[in-house]
């Protein structure tokens, strides 16, 4: 579905993407997680043909997607953008949308712009940050493109439009099911939906792994404090909290099924981590490469 | 499909170009309408040459919408449409364009008396040509490199230039609206071909 290859991007003289290899399957959620500055939105560019890379090659579709009439118009990139000067109207942005995108679904469409409150015959450029959000996110889930990218589309929307935003992605993948990538620094909230993630750091991949594996790279543990602490030694900590006598630390590193047991005996309550703890350490450390 | 795609993008086009179009006619009589009022009050005796007053301007405004619209390049490629089919597209409107205006024109001169085929073929040769010039003028800022943007403006301004001296010249009358039909096929040429170097940022 995705093939990447030795990609590398280059700005002048700035690096953004050094060497990135990945595959993602048909179907799949994906989550794309980076600092700031990791070459995220590079790369979504690149699968979006948007641009193309200074090395290496990219397959989307099994054909490079750069100025190939047959791909572009399956992928939706859906990204913050700034609409100034876009005098159209929200129903004009539907329509044109609409006319481009094979599979949009009108009445699909219909049905976001009442569910994210739309108004419909104001200008794009009149509308809110939040609700220009709406719209791209909106846009982008009728279009039905068989390669959905989302660039940190919800920026700027309220907790109650992303919760929809989540809800209604995953209730329309399971009606349609296509590749979603998912780029986004609320990786709290949307963890849940990606089944696998890719994590860039400067410019490189560091990981990319099924979700429920990387968060085998840790463990929260949770009881009583002497005992946590007893747990924690010699083990790297990526976050603790202390409320009256109990604590709750979230470890990194594998655990073997002999210390999940003494745990137990302990009284200790062992759970998955959080994945953006696990994201916070890897792309702070800059050495997960050595650690795995 | 890809023609498909081609003949969509050129519909979508030349709809949001007509509507500039009316916005300009409308301003254009209005300071039109002003001037023959100011001159019939202040006894102008040299009388406006309405006809070539109308061709400069309508060359001028193809030019400045040749600079505007190849910006949308943007929307279109959101939409997964290439940057050749755009260019094609945005030629069709164009060219589109260029007739609707010259049936304006061939009305102007019919009512003025002045009416020939040779004028209404130059008027539009002169105006779709005037439109990729000020297209070529754009092109090498999208692509964002000095060694596009310096000969892109270069070319255009002595383009541009070249045909306001062609269009005065004593050649055939029928020669000069071939001339500028065939440079603007290789204008089309270059534009497509380097088009496909433009880089979208998000």
């Amino acid at each position: 579905m995705i093939v990447c290859e030795n990609v590398t991007l280059r700005y002048n003289k700035h690096i953004a993407l050094q060497n990135v290899s990945f595959t993602v399957k048909e179907n799949t959620i994906c989550g794309l997680l980076g600092r700031n500055g990791a070459g995220k939105t590079s790369l979504l560019s690149l699968l979006a043909a948007y641009r193309q890379p200074t090395e290496g090659n990219i397959r989307v579709f099994g054909e490079t997607p750069y100025e190939n009439a047959a791909v572009m118009p399956k992928i939706a990139f859906v990204y913050g953008k700034s609409e100034e000067g876009n005098t159209l109207k929200v129903r004009e942005v539907m329509e044109l949308t609409a006319a481009f995108r094979p599979n949009w679904d009108a009445d699909y469409a219909s049905l976001l712009a009442k569910r994210f409150e739309l108004p419909l015959k104001k200008s794009v450029q009149s509308l809110s940050h939040g609700q220009k959000a709406a719209l791209h996110v909106a846009a982008g889930l009728a279009a039905r493109t068989p390669l959905t990218i989302y660039d940190e589309a919800y920026l700027g929307m309220d907790a109650a439009y992303r919760k929809m935003f989540i809800s209604e992605i995953l209730e329309d993948y399971m009606q349609n099911p296509r590749t979603i990538l998912f780029s986004t620094h609320y990786i709290d909230e949307m963890d849940s939906v990606f089944s696998e993630a890719i994590i860039l750091d400067k410019g490189r991949l560091i990981a990319h792994e099924d979700c429920d594996v990387l968060r085998q790279k840790g463990v929260t543990v949770s009881g009583e404090i002497t005992a946590v602490d007893t747990f924690s030694a010699g083990h790297e900590i990526l976050s603790a909290r202390t409320l009256g006598n109990q604590k709750e630390a979230v470890l990194f590193g594998a655990f073997s099924a002999r210390e999940r047991s003494a745990a137990a005996s302990a009284g200790l309550t062992l759970s998955t981590p959080p994945l953006q703890d696990l994201f916070i350490h890897m792309t702070d450390k800059g050495d997960y490469e050595n650690e795995k | 499909m890809r023609n498909n795609t081609i003949a969509k993008s050129a519909a979508v086009l030349f709809r949001r170009m007509y509507i500039s179009s009316l916005w300009y006619l409308a301003i254009y009589a209005l300071v039109m309408t002003i001037l023959c009022i100011v001159f019939v009050k202040t006894g102008v005796e040299q009388p406006l040459d309405l006809a070539e007053h109308i061709a400069i301007s309508n060359r001028v405004f193809l030019l400045v919408i040749g600079i505007i619209f190849p910006l949308s390049l943007k929307n279109y490629v959101a939409v997964g449409v290439t940057r050749k089919q755009f260019a094609l597209a945005l030629s069709a409107a164009a060219l589109a364009l260029s007739v609707c205006f010259t049936v304006l024109y061939a009305v102007v001169l019919l009512v003025s008396g002045t009416f020939s085929l040779s004028a209404i073929f130059t008027i539009f040769a002169f105006a779709l040509f005037s439109f990729h010039v000020g297209w070529l003028a754009i092109l090498g800022f999208q692509l964002k490199h000095l060694y596009t943007v310096i000969p892109g403006l270069v070319c255009a301004f002595t383009l541009n230039w070249g045909s306001g001296v062609l269009a005065q010249s004593a050649i055939n009358d029928l020669l000069k609206p071939v001339a500028a039909v065939a440079a603007t096929i290789i204008l089309i040429a270059v534009i497509v071909k380097a088009s496909r170097h433009i880089k979208i940022s998000c």
